[in-house]
């Protein structure tokens, strides 16, 4: 039987070995495929992290303002209908009065709106009162405060403490207010400053 | 032990062209073509040259190379038969055992007849005359196991290959 295998397996055995040049390029194929591999998983790796930090931030675009006191930017034009915060979406509710507005010093296109008492709603966490631009021109500024209300208990709210006093707002006019009548209310001529 | 510092393309290349031929005949006569010889053959000899700077100092880094071939090899083989056996089945026929053509057709019949795993133990054992325990470490069995199949692997050849002995010398 030995004598048999061994025949056997002298027939099946050639005579040399083809070029070794032969592994070498295997062997960086192989090393190029293990690097495209390793590069396709850490591309990945870091969408799926870019994706997974991003979902949970809160959008810069759709927070018209920060908690209780901030200054108001690209505000022009009617309230949006609706605006989240993190995961807690905003719905508008209707339109609140403007008590007052006053000149910030040393910042003369700012006015610091006061508007009137909460209605229960976390403002400290989210906000829950804007205040827009309705219009302005030469002679007048027209604006106009909103609340909205959280569409539903979630997250951002959960710990919050009710907010129940006067709201102040910080309102950019990007011009500075000058002599101009400030009128509040998205209708009526109803003067909060002259 | 192999303890030189030289060109490990270099070193492995001496390896490959004194070895190489040898495993192709061992490959091929355990059940595989031509074809998945070279590859295996081609796959082992990439690892080796990977990691030529721990398997240098072995003692006989031939054998390392042989064994992951051999192991390769049999797996594929093993592998091969369940999808044909699996196939065969659905199809609801026998599985018919092909063996090679050639001069060497008795003997590869003969092989034909064992699972891959009795063919690479005798191969090993009587081509190659490695003894049950270093077989057993090449291809990570017991030594019992190697036994066993060597004895199942001769019962099923010995009268097909003696028969064609006989009829040689006659």
């Amino acid at each position: 039987m030995r004598e048999a295998l061994l025949e056997y397996v002298d027939e099946l055995t050639p005579a040399e070995a083809p070029p070794f040049e032969y592994v070498e390029h295997a062997a960086r194929q192989r090393r190029h495929r293990r690097r495209v591999v390793l590069a396709a998983v850490a591309a990945v790796v870091v969408v799926i992290g870019g994706v997974a930090a991003t979902v949970g931030l809160p959008r810069a675009s759709e927070e018209p303002a920060g908690p209780e006191t901030t200054t108001n930017s690209l505000d022009d034009g009617p309230p949006p209908s609706r605006f989240k915060v993190g995961t807690t979406v905003m719905v508008l509710q209707g339109e609140v009065g403007v008590m007052s507005a006053t000149p910030v010093p040393d910042h003369p296109s700012v006015l610091m709106v006061s508007v009137g008492p909460g209605m229960g709603v976390p403002e400290r966490c989210v906000p829950s009162t804007v205040v827009r631009i309705l219009s302005q021109d030469n002679e007048s500024v027209r604006i106009a405060a909103y609340r909205y209300t959280a569409v539903a208990d979630q997250p951002e709210t959960r710990h919050c403490r009710p907010s129940t006093g006067a709201i102040a707002v910080d309102l950019d006019l990007r011009t500075p207010l000058g002599d101009r009548t400030v009128y509040a209310g998205s209708s009526g001529q109803r003067a909060v400053l002259n | 032990m192999h303890d030189s510092d030289g060109d490990p393309a270099a070193d492995v290349a001496a390896l490959y062209r004194r070895t190489w031929p040898r495993l192709i005949g061992l490959l091929v006569s355990i059940g595989g073509s031509r074809a998945d010889a070279e590859e295996v053959a081609q796959d082992a000899y990439v690892k080796l040259l990977g990691r030529w700077d721990s398997i240098r100092r072995y003692d006989d880094p031939e054998a390392w190379v042989r064994a992951v071939a051999v192991r390769t090899l049999v797996s594929r083989l093993r592998r091969q038969q369940v999808a044909t056996r699996a196939l065969a089945k659905l199809r609801g026929r026998a599985v018919a055992v092909e063996g090679p053509d050639g001069d060497a057709l008795d003997v590869a019949a003969a092989l034909a007849r064992i699972t891959p795993e009795q063919r690479a133990v005798v191969v090993l054992h009587h081509v190659m005359d490695l003894p049950v325990e270093q077989i057993a470490e090449e291809l990570q069995v017991a030594p019992g196991t190697v036994k066993s199949r060597l004895a199942r692997a001769r019962q099923a050849l010995a009268p097909l290959l003696t028969v064609k002995e006989v009829s040689e010398h006659a």
